[in-house]
């Protein structure tokens, strides 16, 4: 049986950059190529070598490994060179990796590289791919130099007309045309090329894609669906945890909320860069949390959103972790046990004493928009008392003195003029709201029977 | 900072020693290699005994590539990627990664599959499943060993056959080719390789339907088959 293959032609008129931090390695690759029948043969040590290289000669391709030691890795090198304009359109792009990542299989295909070739690389592999590569760029050219050209509604439109045309490279084809779509807006249609794909094949990009969109429209449980098989597939897929997270949240789902945080938490945070994609989505889950918390449609206890809180912290993100830490302390700010174990969370994150002061002064703020709306209903200006207790209900939609208070001016000011529908209705929802919030039923049970009177 | 202090036990050291020594004996594959195509065998006594040594490396290296994603598949965070893939490309690159030894072991590696076939798949799983059912191949066969690759069923079958002895009954009792016989360290056979095909398959899902694996005799050898079907 051949062993060996005759040299391909087109290697030996094609200009070949070797990019690898190891010189045994870039000596292997470049004897590889030599097999293959290259000559025309470069080679960088690492980023500045590289774009230095890049920048002086056109080449056709490019084989980079991803990790080219401390400084830029692989596909930074990537994006610098397309953002440069140093890669024709035809140049190949091959990232050389020991081993795939999620970022890698997810990622979105615009920036990928043209293929990653998992070591150890052999003369077919190299054959292969490069040839298979080359002919897929050329017949998708017009399309890539659209999207290079961030051209999306062209980019589109050929891409449509190629899937007309040719089955070949189909996947890629509307992987792409996908991406283009959500990137213009057209969310309509980008669902319906979703589901039409996913009845085909359960691609995790289209799941993932389609649910995104889900998630946009608000249909939280199929996106929740989406999500769950994605991960089961992939389950290192740290962007699809990002969303699963948020959707939980806005489910309402909190115990599952905190354990798919737990979950993102496990996932080896080796690298810089994936530690500041753990504080990216702590931030994205805290700010789902936190307006979630401030519409006040939800039934989370506030030790709940303590214990999520901590993890937020635990997965780097002290910023949002704290500010939900303050909305738990405005709305129970007469709560000792949840003060405590607030502190506790400050104390675990190594910031005691800050902690100490941040709790402090949102207490003693709280406490201050109260007296002030007390203090100006004394003086007979219930008005101003009534608008100083709402802006802060704003911010404290959970707090049972606040609520009582407010509720209070609002039926002391209909008892005096006259009673009007929409203070009416408030007063009630605060009522309802302070007894969710344990407030002292004997209390809320005079304001109501006051509140019931006027009706 | 949690974070900040990685917990350094012995997995950790385990897992970077073992991609450490992937990588060494990589290094001594491609050297052992490139000496096996430079010689003429009949001027060359050693020859064989070459052979036996750059069979025992790549069965090393097979050993611990397995090793590496069974650990990351163990720990959930392998990134598993089914991809289109031609599976001639497939068929060419596998066949390059067998061929020196084929050549050294003086075994015909014969293969078919039907033009412009494409299929799903993780190419790297399945490329060392396979890769390693045909060192096996290599190993227990007596003249040729044949890879046939095909759609059936609307399923994907790849199958690798031999004209050996074929495989004792204990293995091919089980449903999938995984080995419940245990570690058997005096014939040198962990069954890791067939665990590793095993899993392998089954983390291929599509609609329903999962991949899977099973041993046979007979086949169109009458040797040994590996077979290997993926929705």
């Amino acid at each position: 049986m051949p062993v060996e293959s005759p040299p391909s032609s087109a290697f030996s008129k094609q200009r070949f950059l070797i990019v690898d931090d190891f010189d045994g390695m870039r000596n292997i690759l470049g004897e590889l190529l030599r097999r293959c029948g290259g000559h025309q043969i470069d080679m960088a040590a690492n980023a500045e070598e590289a774009l230095t290289a890049l920048s002086r000669n056109k080449y056709d391709v490019v084989l980079c490994d991803y990790h080219l030691g401390p400084g830029r890795n692989g596909q930074q090198v990537l994006e610098e060179a397309r953002a440069r304009n140093l890669l024709g359109l035809s140049s190949i792009w091959a990232m050389i990796t020991a081993e795939k990542t999620s970022d890698m299989v997810m990622g979105a295909a615009e920036h990928q590289p043209d293929d990653y070739l998992v070591k150890p690389l052999t003369e077919a592999m190299l054959q292969t791919r490069l040839t298979r590569i080359a002919a897929r760029k050329s017949t998708l050219f017009a399309i890539e130099s659209a999207v290079r050209a961030k051209e999306y509604p062209k980019a589109i439109q050929l891409c449509d007309q190629r899937l007309k045309e040719d089955q070949a490279n189909d996947a890629h084809v509307q992987r792409l045309r996908c991406e283009m779509l959500v990137l213009t807006g057209n969310f309509t249609e980008a669902k319906a090329s979703f589901e039409s794909l996913l009845a085909l094949r359960d691609f995790p990009w289209a799941m993932a894609g389609l649910a995104k969109l889900c998630f946009r429209d608000g249909h939280y449980a199929r996106a929740k669906t989406l999500l769950g098989q994605v991960l089961e597939g992939n389950r290192a897929f740290l962007e699809g945890y990002d969303w699963m997270a948020r959707t939980l949240i806005q489910l309402g789902e909190w115990q599952a909320a905190q354990e798919m945080l737990v979950r993102a938490a496990t996932l080896l945070p080796h690298s810089l860069s994936r530690q500041k994609s753990l504080g990216t989505l702590a931030r994205h889950c805290g700010e789902e949390l936190m307006s979630k918390l401030h519409s006040g449609s939800h039934d989370l206890p506030p030790c709940g959103t303590l214990e999520l809180a901590e993890t937020l912290m635990q997965l780097g993100n002290k910023d949002v972790g704290s500010r939900l830490i303050q909305f738990v302390v405005r709305n129970h700010h007469e709560d000792e046990s949840l003060l405590r174990r607030a502190q506790g969370i400050f104390d675990q994150a190594q910031m005691t004493e800050e902690g100490a002061g941040i709790l402090a002064s949102t207490r003693q703020a709280t406490i201050e928009t109260m007296d002030k709306g007390v203090r100006l209903a004394a003086q007979g200006k219930l008005d101003e008392g009534i608008d100083v207790m709402r802006l802060a209900r704003t911010l404290m939609p959970n707090n049972p003195r606040l609520l009582l208070n407010l509720a209070y001016l609002l039926i002391t000011q209909m008892e005096k003029s006259s009673k009007h529908p929409d203070n009416f209705q408030e007063a009630r929802r605060c009522i309802d709201s302070a007894r969710k919030s344990n407030a002292d039923p004997q209390r809320c049970g005079q304001l109501q029977a006051r509140l019931e009177k006027l009706a | 900072m949690a974070h900040a202090d990685p917990k350094l036990d012995i997995t950790t050291f385990l897992v970077a020693s073992i991609h450490d020594m992937k990588n060494s004996v990589s290094v001594m594959n491609a050297v052992l290699e490139d000496v096996v195509r430079g010689v003429d065998p009949e001027h060359f006594p050693e020859f064989k005994q070459i052979g036996e040594v750059l069979y025992e490396a790549r069965r090393v290296n097979d050993n611990l590539i397995q090793l590496l994603a069974l650990y990351k598949i163990d720990q959930q965070f392998y990134p598993f990627d089914a991809e289109e893939h031609d599976l001639g490309d497939f068929l060419e690159e596998v066949m390059g990664r067998v061929a020196p030894l084929a050549a050294n072991r003086g075994v015909t590696v014969r293969h078919s599959c039907p033009p412009g076939l494409l299929w799903y798949f993780d190419r790297e799983l399945i490329f060392g499943a396979i890769v390693q059912a045909l060192h096996n191949g290599l190993r227990y066969t007596k003249s040729q060993v044949l890879l046939s690759i095909q759609e059936k069923d609307g399923l994907l079958e790849l199958r690798v056959e031999d004209d050996g002895r074929g495989y004792p009954q204990n293995m091919l009792a089980e449903e999938d080719a995984m080995p419940n016989q245990g570690i058997r360290f005096a014939t040198g056979s962990t069954g890791l390789g067939l665990y590793f095909s095993a899993v392998a398959a089954r983390l291929h899902r599509n609609r329903g339907l999962t991949g899977a694996t099973r041993l046979a005799n007979g086949g169109s050898l009458g040797g040994g088959a590996f077979i290997m079907t993926l929705p």
